[in-house]
């Protein structure tokens, strides 16, 4: 694939998650109908005890508990597994793999793949490897995890606005809603500037092309930016923004929001005393 | 670069968070004085596109393709305050909706591929940019100069935090909780991708942009947008990361064990080591440190010894440090310093 077409198929597969992504949060499911507060206090109360955690057991358990919300909340478990587990044995997996011999954690052999006295050469699986290498990976899976859910179910709007509510600064909130609003803007120019590439080339053009169109296209892309900035400031003075920023939201907790946090807290305590 | 939540410990994440917080401070701050109400509008826009250089694929030499941080054309063409709160939202948002790098871990992302690339890459290329002479060739070779080195030094940042996990976390039964490599792996790891593919795409996308700039609008170059305040306080930021520094520096307490490489000779026989050599005893007693231990002889309580060996470390550090400026200064007519007294000029 040549690169016109790797940045092409990128950039129409992050277009189409999107969209996928809020089909699946306007969704009548468990999660989606608590408060995006009561969300985001969980999701940290979650992410925080996996990572201070110290067992293995402890943390699969929180994996589990995670599949029964996302099942809950209707969000196809197949997506919701092959989302973390398509990538992860790439990256992290590839990273963890190493650990588990006694090259990189020394400790006691669990298997002996190679022992050659004469040369110095033994090489075999280490207690000690296995344990460091699944810590790392049912760590960052679990935590991975985690965020997806809070993202599958939580749109970038009511995600913002909540966090609004839980006092991150507002020109915070309102840069980022501009962002994520432009990010798809400049991602069509982008998309639309290739395709146009695209539809216009006969043979297969040399490499040094193709850097010599990255440099045309991102740098077009920056001076359009910089109109399109001028553009937005103008509309939004226009409109009477004043460096003042209001953001209205009509979030209000519910009794059911009080029981969510209520379980996710004592529902942490009490894996964390099983399994200590 | 990204580091996914699981990587770090908690403990690391929390004090990376505290690190980039007087930079954001400042970089709000400098925003605010240069933009006015344009602020808003200009930082989401770049932002935007920060997250677009951010996706894109670029071919390299030999068939091989890499991503660009695109951290150091910002910080040419934009100043690094604007550039930083532009990359920050950018990695924000790359976190929280489309799940590249940790949350807990963003202070980490940022502080990487934020701070330390927009600074290190400005001035790298404010440096290099007294010898450009207003000639665009050499100024597009020295932006990419300074994209290469950059996106290096961010990537040492990120093997050395990833490479101290192990030694600070790990059971008692010497599982590694977080990270599971030392330095002497992740370092190499991290440099041979970096020096050898991000390296190239960094500067390949640095130097191309900066190029097309001035083919086709030079007035961004000339708009002061990317100037910083005169006479750059550069000494000042750097006694207020130290200052920092110092503050965090309470946590080595939380730290068990001795540093890599720095046993005493207790120390080396817990570990395991069945003879000392024999140069050890020889040249271990030739010089008795004042604060030895980092304890105070007197003092009782090894705490406030640590804390007080700390602070008199860091004034003897500073004090050598001015004292060699000074020395420098005096010898060199040219000296260093000039750089950060003059920079902005940009055609």
């Amino acid at each position: 694939m040549s690169f016109l077409e790797q940045n092409l198929h990128h950039i129409t597969e992050t277009l189409q998650n999107t969209l996928y992504v809020e089909h699946i949060t306007k969704l009548p499911g468990l999660i989606q109908h608590l408060d995006p507060r009561t969300r985001i206090i969980c999701f940290c109360l979650l992410l925080m005890s996996v990572n201070l955690s110290k067992n293995i057991v402890f943390i699969l358990s929180v994996y589990v508990f995670l599949l029964l919300l996302a099942y809950a909340s209707q969000i196809p478990l197949k997506f919701f597994i092959m989302r973390v587990w398509m990538f992860l044995p790439f990256f992290t997996g590839i990273i963890a793999l190493p650990a588990i011999f006694n090259v990189f954690t020394p400790g006691n052999a669990l298997l002996t793949l190679i022992n050659l006295p004469n040369y110095h050469l033994y090489i075999s699986i280490t207690q000690n490897g296995v344990f460091s290498a699944a810590y790392l990976l049912t760590r960052v899976a679990t935590s991975v995890s985690s965020a997806i859910l809070l993202v599958l179910t939580t749109d970038w709007i009511q995600l913002l606005k909540s966090l609004e509510r839980l006092h991150v600064p507002k020109m915070f909130i309102i840069v980022s809603l501009i962002t994520y609003r432009y990010i798809f803007v400049l991602l069509k120019t982008t998309n639309n500037m290739l395709l146009s590439r695209k539809s216009r080339m006969i043979g297969k053009p040399q490499n040094q092309t193709h850097r010599w169109w990255i440099g045309g296209t991102l740098g077009t892309l920056f001076n359009k930016t910089q109109t399109l900035s001028e553009d937005v400031y103008k509309a939004m003075r226009s409109r009477g923004y004043a460096n003042q920023i209001i953001i209205l939201s009509d979030f209000h907790y519910q009794f059911v929001d009080y029981v969510a946090i209520g379980v996710t807290f004592t529902l942490i305590v009490m894996l964390y005393f099983i399994w200590n | 670069m990204h580091i996914p939540d699981g990587y770090l410990s908690p403990a690391t994440s929390v004090t990376l968070y505290s690190m980039c917080v007087p930079f954001m401070a400042k970089a709000s701050k400098e925003t605010k004085r240069k933009l006015n109400d344009k602020t808003v509008p200009l930082i989401s826009l770049f932002s935007a596109l920060s997250f677009v250089i951010m996706m894109f694929n670029v071919p390299l030499p030999g068939g091989t393709t890499g991503h660009a941080v695109g951290a150091t054309i910002t910080a040419i063409v934009l100043g690094p305050w604007i550039a930083m709160l532009s990359l920050t939202v950018a990695l924000v948002i790359q976190a929280l909706f489309f799940g590249d790098g940790g949350i807990l871990a963003l202070g980490a992302n940022v502080f990487n591929m934020v701070i330390v690339m927009t600074l290190s890459g400005y001035f790298i290329y404010q440096i290099l940019d007294r010898w450009s002479k207003t000639l665009v060739k050499r100024k597009v070779i020295f932006s990419a100069v300074a994209g290469y080195i950059s996106i290096n030094l961010a990537a040492l940042c990120t093997a050395v935090e990833l490479g101290i996990q192990p030694l600070l976390f790990h059971n008692n039964l010497g599982q590694s909780l977080y990270f599971p490599y030392g330095l002497n792996v992740s370092i190499p790891s991290m440099l041979i991708g970096h020096l050898t593919i991000a390296g190239f795409a960094e500067a390949l996308v640095t130097g191309l942009i900066l190029s097309w700039i001035y083919k086709t609008n030079p007035g961004i170059m000339t708009s002061n947008m990317n100037s910083v305040e005169k006479n750059y306080p550069i000494v000042k930021w750097g006694l207020i990361a130290l200052g920092v520094l110092v503050i965090l520096s309470p946590l080595g307490l939380l730290a068990p064990g001795t540093a890599w490489g720095e046993w005493g000779r207790i120390e080396l026989e817990k570990l395991g080591l069945g003879y000392i050599p024999q140069g050890f005893d020889k040249w271990s007693n030739f010089w008795k440190a004042p604060l030895s231990q980092y304890n105070l002889p007197q003092s009782g309580n090894p705490t406030i010894g640590y804390m007080f060996s700390g602070f008199i470390g860091v004034f003897m550090t500073i004090l050598v440090l001015s004292g060699t400026f000074w020395i420098m200064r005096r010898l060199s007519k040219n000296n260093i310093l000039k750089v950060s007294k003059k920079p902005g000029k940009s055609t």
